[in-house]
């Protein structure tokens, strides 16, 4: 899953940085999407055979499209990794209440009987 | 031959391969275990899984219903194309954490998630029963209006030769036999021929109607003579209702039960998110396009205002099949993609129904194939109590299909929240998730469905957050040692 970087090592780190960079920007473009920018009195201007502000939000689309996609190809979804600390410290939290954990325990299907 | 008996031979040979793959699908399959029968045995890769994704998230609505609104609002509804395309990106959120537990944890449902999240604590068995409730009652929804648009396509297309009531019991009867036999690869591997009939269906439209208009600055310039208003800039309230739209779609399809169980049936963590990145493109490819047709028939049509826009599909079609033989073909063509997308939605729905009833309702756990063949049953008995209300072609039921979102996105708390927060308790989200329900139910029903633009599913999810929240980081102030801002997972 993680390529070696140019300093030998793993670009895993690299790449889960980018990541955020990327979805706070997919975050602007689809404000700009909004016309928010535009007086709702405005005359008729095309762009690209449509109304400007209809254009910018279908470019704001395609970029999101773009970015998005990106995003997901650097995406490492790892079968095997470590689970989410909410799933596996839930029969602490629970033990700390005062309740076990035993009823979501065993009423989760064996793994081992869903793989195929 | 005429436009009917082309149609119907048309649908004939559609419905013959849909009971093909119902067979090769039911052979393939290894075992009567849930695993196997509701999501494929996990071995979806990423051709089918993409498509089967696709064709899951366009349906009847998309085809027909998005056309029709465009064609009323105008240029505004490109935020469609905006809201197709949160859902991808919201899945962000969820995807990377829940994959690896649904596979090391064996989950088959939604409800098994939270199950696993919440079921130890106090309150967590009702969490899990009222994030049920909602689901079912928004599939069954979902598929009552899948039901009535497929009757609706199967007499349009066979020029009535096959009556409303016949297509909705036939293609019910289709349904419920594919699904039966060979469960989510049956699904599967339908919804991926539906999905590439209904892509090429609509580019080809958009190519003849733009053709036939001399290109979208001509069909833009016609719009704003015929209706000025159509291209106006939305004010504040229209601005606010776009992100609102886009909140509400984005949020509350995620949670939509046969899209997790397709993270779940994915071949390995990669097929999907290869899947996702094909998917974020497919808005592009669909939403705009139907929107594109809906605003292009502005100059065509004249429909009487308060006629059911969603008739400005069909209507177009009719127009495009007496241009010869080459448009009746095409139109057939957009028909019959049109009736995949409607038959793939539905059969997704039955299909997660039978698993959510059996499972995450009535509370069956394990891999059993008497537990298999239960959810079938069921499915089955759903869809037949559900086929008399689809029949009522009258009966309208707009208000429950708005809901259906305002119910579903009050579940997003239990999902894209509980898989990140350690603290969150089960007490708080099943109370938040009741707060949220009551306040955009009641709203709804008094006909206040959105506040200046903004939707009460969206205000109500606000709440339910608040509720959240502050009942998670109250009710571990006692623990020793607790830190509500420590965290976040």
């Amino acid at each position: 899953m993680a390529e070696a970087s140019e300093n030998g090592k793993p670009g895993r780190t690299r790449r889960v940085g980018l990541r955020p960079i990327l979805l706070a920007l997919i975050a602007v473009l689809y404000a700009i999407s909004i016309p928010w920018y535009r007086g709702d009195d405005q005359e008729l201007r095309l762009l690209l055979g449509l109304p400007d502000w209809v254009a910018v939000a279908i470019l704001c689309y395609a970029l999101v499209a773009v970015l998005n996609s990106v995003v997901w190809m650097r995406t490492p979804i790892d079968d095997d990794a470590p689970l989410s600390r909410a799933l596996t410290s839930r029969a602490l939290t629970a033990d700390a209440k005062g309740t076990g954990a035993r009823g979501a325990v065993r009423s989760t299907p064996d793994p081992g009987e869903s793989r195929p | 031959m005429n436009f009917s008996e082309v149609g119907l031979l048309a649908l004939a040979v559609y419905v013959g391969i849909l009971l093909c793959v119902g067979e090769i699908a039911n052979r393939s399959r290894r075992n009567l275990s849930p695993g196997d029968h509701f999501l494929g045995g996990r071995e979806l890769g990423v051709f089918v899984l993409f498509l089967t994704l696709y064709a899951t998230a366009y349906s009847g609505n998309s085809l027909l219903g998005y056309p029709g609104k465009a064609y009323r609002v105008g240029f505004s509804f490109i935020m469609a194309t905006g809201f197709m395309m949160a859902i991808i990106v919201v899945f962000h959120i969820l995807v990377p954490r829940l994959r690896p537990a649904a596979i090391q944890r064996g989950y088959v449902t939604p409800g098994d998630f939270v199950r696993d999240r919440f079921g130890g604590q106090p309150g967590g068995r009702a969490l899990v029963l009222a994030v049920a409730v909602l689901m079912a009652l928004a599939l069954a929804n979902f598929l009552l209006a899948q039901l009535k648009a497929m009757g609706e396509v199967a007499s349009l297309v066979t020029g009535d030769l096959i009556p409303y009531s016949w297509g909705v019991v036939g293609l019910a009867a289709m349904i419920l036999f594919y699904e039966t036999r060979g469960g989510m690869r049956a699904v599967a591997w339908t919804d991926a021929a539906q999905g590439i009939l209904m892509a090429v269906g609509l580019i080809t439209l958009l190519g003849w109607l733009l053709s036939g208009s001399g290109g979208m600055e001509a069909v833009t310039l016609e719009v704003a003579r015929v209706r000025p208003e159509a291209v106006a800039v939305p004010d504040a309230i229209g601005c606010a209702n776009w992100l609102s739209t886009i909140l509400l779609l984005g949020l509350a399809s995620v949670i939509y039960p046969q899209a997790i169980q397709r993270i779940y049936a994915a071949r390995t963590g990669r097929a999907l998110s290869q899947s996702f990145a094909w998917m974020t493109f497919m808005p592009l490819l669909t939403t705009l396009v139907v929107t594109l047709i809906g605003i292009a028939a502005i100059p065509r049509l004249d429909l009487a205002a308060g006629a059911a826009t969603d008739g400005v599909m069909p209507v177009l079609l009719r127009e495009w099949a007496q241009q010869g033989t080459l448009g009746q073909a095409a139109a057939i063509l957009v028909f019959i993609g049109a009736l995949s997308a409607i038959m793939s939605t539905a059969d997704s729905c039955l299909l997660s129904l039978g698993s959510l009833l059996v499972r995450d309702l009535l509370g069956q756990t394990g891999e059993t194939a008497a537990q298999t063949r239960m959810g079938k049953v069921l499915a089955a008995a759903v869809l037949i109590a559900i086929i008399p209300l689809a029949l009522e072609r009258d009966l309208t039921l707009w208000r429950l299909i708005e809901l259906k979102m305002e119910l579903l996105i009050q579940c997003v708390p239990a999902f894209l929240m509980g898989i990140h927060w350690v603290r969150q308790s089960a007490v708080a989200t099943l109370a938040g998730l009741l707060v949220g329900t009551a306040f955009a139910v009641g709203l709804t029903l008094m006909g206040t469905p959105q506040w200046g633009g903004v939707h009460v599913g969206v205000i109500g999810l606000g709440l339910n957050i608040a509720v959240v929240v502050a009942l998670s980081v109250w009710e571990r102030q006692g623990i020793p040692g607790d830190s509500p801002l420590e965290e976040l997972a």
